[in-house]
């Protein structure tokens, strides 16, 4: 009797709510951050496997194929480390026990994401960058299933 | 707040009563003005109370944002219903 008033009072005069979860300050968080990381990962990849060394005796083309290869090497280092870094605060920061009970494998997907963020920094490897691209689509469609929006994955590079 | 509360339950805010430590209050963010706290005092100054989760591993509390001016509790909570 008095729960059907009070869900009457509620229904006519919602009470507010009170959060329990408040990941202030900001409380933003999106996995388009880690794939754009990615994409660069795999875009500079893909620039490493395609470069052909020049004759060693053609000095001005050897500067420039060795100023190329140090700038596409240090990039691929820091956005697989800027992915990695982007995972783990969504895994660590946003995820909460309920959402690991909706996803169960949700721990071994971030812990594979991570691993193959480590992998594309010591390797030179189109396939684990393409799997790093995959693991962070999957971890994209869970986080808008959990926040509960239709959003679309969507690829900077094309 | 959980195992205390669980998300959904609905409770009775009592908003003229003055908080003691360990009482269950709600207040308002710190820094997010639209949302609203829902946490247990853990210590009280005249100026200030702090705020602590009942699941200190999930809730973001006074570790985060430091002891709450008192100007921003509403009330205590006094049942759950």
């Amino acid at each position: 009797m008095l729960k059907s008033l009070l869900n009457a009072l509620d229904s006519a005069a919602p009470a507010p709510v009170a959060e329990a979860h408040c990941d202030g300050p900001c409380g933003i968080y999106d996995p388009a951050s880690a794939r754009i990381a990615a994409e660069a990962v795999r875009s500079m990849t893909k620039k490493i496997v395609a470069l052909t060394p020049p004759d060693a005796s053609d000095g001005k083309a050897m500067a420039h194929y060795l100023n190329s290869l140090t700038r596409y090497v240090a990039i691929k280092e820091e956005e697989a480390h800027k992915a990695k870094e982007q995972l783990l605060v969504l895994w660590t920061d946003f995820f909460k026990p309920q959402h690991l009970a909706a996803h169960p494998n949700l721990h071994d997907i971030f812990w594979k994401a991570t691993k193959l963020c480590s992998a594309c920094k010591v390797e030179v490897s189109p396939v684990h960058a393409d799997e790093l691209m995959e693991a962070i689509e999957e971890i994209h469609n869970i986080f808008w299933s959990v926040k509960g929006r239709k959003v679309d994955w969507v690829l900077a590079g094309g | 707040m959980q195992p205390t509360l669980a998300p959904g339950d609905d409770v009775f805010v009592a908003p003229k009563r003055q908080p003691r430590v360990g009482d269950i209050v709600v207040a308002g963010h710190p820094y997010t003005s639209d949302v609203v706290l829902i946490k247990r005092v853990s210590a009280m100054t005249d100026s200030h109370v702090e705020l602590a989760s009942d699941d200190p591993a999930e809730g973001t509390d006074s570790r985060t944002f430091g002891p709450l001016p008192r100007h921003h509790l509403i009330g205590v909570v006094i049942a759950r219903l």
